[in-house]
């Protein structure tokens, strides 16, 4: 049982994180339709800069909870002004290549800015374990869950209560109804694509501190696709709980069966719920995918 | 005067002739060798690429500051593969036939040697591997490859026999190793290992290439009752599994072989990491060796590019080394053919002790280095030599 609980437990850590990456995926393709491909690569940048910002000014780790959403949302801005907006009216195949290529540009610039030496996060949370349950957790994983939880609660009211939530599952629906309705869709735009970068840039930071910075942080973004994918990739609090899902399940998969099909046995699940429910757990049926 | 002039006529065309047998050998002329070499410049794999770089940049200086080959000055033509196979075979096309080189120092890793065999086969061009040394690329055996470092399967058999001797003989062992051709040769060496010594094995647990998170894993070594644990991982594996090892509570060793002991692991792992031990064939920056080492590199590299050297920088060097010491062999008569029958009866040669001597032979073309032990010591911040 206590091995059960301790791969339970460790999923769950590492799946709050997938959990988190994902709803920036969902984010985007909620209110936009485009999945972008760069977001593992998005969370990588914010998490550098978060860091650098961190050792130039000497602030404390905690800091970097606030920085990286900070820096998350000019980033998202700054991105979706100069690479997406120009796109808008493409196809939807040109505007996920064009994010492909942004995830190899900014790999490339990562290395070139930062080079490729792996590095400690700085001011790391605590090394001490805290046991709970009689299982043990890094701080940093138990305030990643914490951070998660209150993520994925916000989404949801967000996006239930607010005006610019409604505004936002107005687009996604017709984004010409939503127009006509007197949404600016362009501001949606902006705002979805700020609101993935935040959560991705605690995703990453969250992720960095516990592991480290490095240029191959992205394939963690990786990770978190197929946790949209279960979840919906509409549903930004479905693709939390995806998140969740993925983390458990892999660990379980590496924990009983074979730890060489733990990293394919999120994408087994895929492939069965997408049978089932071929928008996935909560995502809407009218899904156009790419 | 007849006669003189014919004697100087001859004379002259004598020199023009072999000074056109000169030219034409590919790589060489009166006054240069020309090496080539592709590693990943850019992306996570630069990590290594450029560490080996800045090390064969350190040895070709030194060599030219010391008068070159035989007075032939060594020019560089380094390439970037990205860690890409396709780019290597690319890097090595433009090396080989536009570079015109005469040998080959460095390319990424495994994949990347095997995908640009072919050409350096078709060429005659002799290729040197110092970074990696898996079996598949040297068995069969090439003509023009050689290997220096220490084969993964037999240097894992040493380290696990030597970790043995510092063991509790009922200890239960474990091997965690990458789904690759670097992790196949790890298994074989642990298992190897394990029977011939009657060691208890509680399994071998393998993961997917460039996978991030190994709680699953550790969980279940501890489940098994493992106290050591040797792990096939390059970096960023190796510090997940130090520190899920704490977090888990697991009170064993983590054994790392020296594809990862790069210095910056002991930062990464943290306190975590404390203890580790890991097998190299390359020695430390702080023996003499290394500080030798690093006086010349802070006379041939500037500030930057000092603070990116790590232990692939010394394999570099000695790669440099050893295809010097080939050439100067051959004398006047440098050719690519020349090169690698001088490589084949390479014997003792010295690396300023960064390594144990060089010895290959034509039925032997990997170099199998003397290994040295460290443990991770985090308050110091450096791998600590650990006495056999």
């Amino acid at each position: 049982m206590q091995y059960f609980a301790d791969l339970v437990i460790s999923g769950l850590a590492i799946g709050a994180i997938y959990g988190l990456i994902g709803m920036g995926y969902a984010c985007i393709y909620k209110a936009t339709g485009v999945v972008n491909f760069a977001q593992g690569e998005v969370m990588m940048l914010i998490t550098y800069v978060t860091a650098s910002l961190l050792t130039l000014t000497t602030w404390p780790f905690w800091m970097g909870l606030v920085l990286a959403p900070a820096v998350g949302i000019l980033v998202g801005i700054v991105v979706e002004r100069v690479v997406i907006r120009p796109m808008i009216g493409r196809p939807s195949f040109a505007i996920v290549m064009v994010t492909i290529g942004l995830a190899v540009l900014m790999r490339s610039l990562i290395v070139l800015f930062w080079g490729s030496e792996p590095r400690e996060f700085p001011g790391r949370g605590s090394e001490d374990v805290i046991q709970i349950l009689g299982i043990g957790l890094y701080p940093v994983q138990v305030l990643a869950f914490l951070i998660f939880i209150s993520a994925a609660a916000a989404a949801w009211a967000f996006l239930r209560y607010s005006r610019l939530g409604i505004a936002m599952r107005a687009t996604a629906l017709s984004e010409q109804i939503a127009m006509l309705m007197g949404v600016d869709v362009r501001r949606i735009s902006g705002l979805s694509w700020a609101g993935a970068a935040a959560l991705s840039g605690l995703a990453g930071v969250l992720f960095a501190s516990a592991a480290y910075v490095g240029p191959d942080l992205f394939a963690v973004g990786l990770k978190a696709f197929p946790a949209t994918i279960l979840g919906g990739l509409d549903a930004v609090t479905g693709s939390a709980f995806g998140g969740l899902l993925i983390g458990v399940t892999e660990n379980l998969v590496g924990g009983y069966v074979d730890s060489s099909l733990k990293e394919i046995a999120g994408f087994v699940v895929i492939i069965f719920i997408l049978m089932l429910r071929p928008n996935g757990l909560f995502g809407d049926r009218d899904v156009e995918r790419v | 005067m007849t006669r003189k002039l014919t004697l100087l006529s001859a004379t002259i065309a004598a020199i023009a002739l072999t000074a056109a047998a000169q030219a034409a050998e590919p790589g060489v002329t009166a006054t240069e060798v020309k090496l080539g070499g592709s590693t990943a410049l850019t992306g996570p794999g630069a990590l290594v690429g450029i560490a080996h770089d800045l090390g064969e940049k350190v040895a070709a200086a030194e060599i030219n500051d010391a008068g070159g080959i035989n007075g032939r000055k060594l020019v560089r033509y380094f390439e970037d593969d990205g860690y890409v196979p396709s780019r290597t075979v690319q890097a090595m096309r433009k090396l080989v036939e536009i570079d015109e080189v005469l040998g080959v120092t460095a390319s990424s890793g495994t994949a990347s040697t095997i995908a640009a065999l072919p050409l350096a086969e078709e060429k005659g061009v002799p290729m040197l591997q110092t970074a990696a040394q898996n079996t598949v690329m040297f068995n069969p055996p090439h003509k023009n490859l050689f290997g220096v470092g220490r084969s993964y399967g037999p240097g894992t058999t040493e380290f696990v026999k030597f970790l043995a001797g510092r063991t509790d003989k009922s200890a239960k062992w474990i091997a965690v190793v990458q789904d690759d051709d670097y992790g196949d040769d790890v298994q074989s060496g642990y298992e190897k290992a394990v029977k011939e010594l009657g060691l208890t094995s509680v399994g071998v647990l393998r993961y997917k290439r460039g996978q991030k998170e190994f709680s699953a894993e550790i969980v279940k070594a501890k489940q098994l009752g493992a106290k050591m644990i040797v792990s096939g991982a390059i970096i960023g594996e190796n510090v997940a599994m130090a520190k899920e090892m704490k977090r888990i509570g697991l009170d064993a060793q983590l054994a790392i072989l020296w594809s990862g002991r790069i210095p910056q692991l002991i930062d990464l792992m943290g306190e975590a990491g404390n203890g580790v031990i890991a097998a190299d064939y390359v020695g430390e920056f702080s023996d003499p060796a290394g500080q030798a080492f690093m006086a010349k590199a802070k006379k041939y590299l500037t500030a930057d590019e000092l603070t990116k050297l790590n232990r692939y920088s010394l394999t570099g060097y000695v790669g440099i080394m050893l295809m010097a010491d080939a050439i100067k062999r051959c004398g006047q008569e440098v050719s690519r053919a020349c090169v690698i029958a001088k490589l084949e009866t390479a014997k003792d040669v010295q690396t300023n002790g960064l390594t144990s001597p060089i010895n290959l032979s034509a039925d032997n073309h990997v170099a199998e280095l003397k290994l040295s032990y460290t443990i991770a010591d985090f308050a110091k911040k450096e791998w600590v030599p650990l006495a056999k």
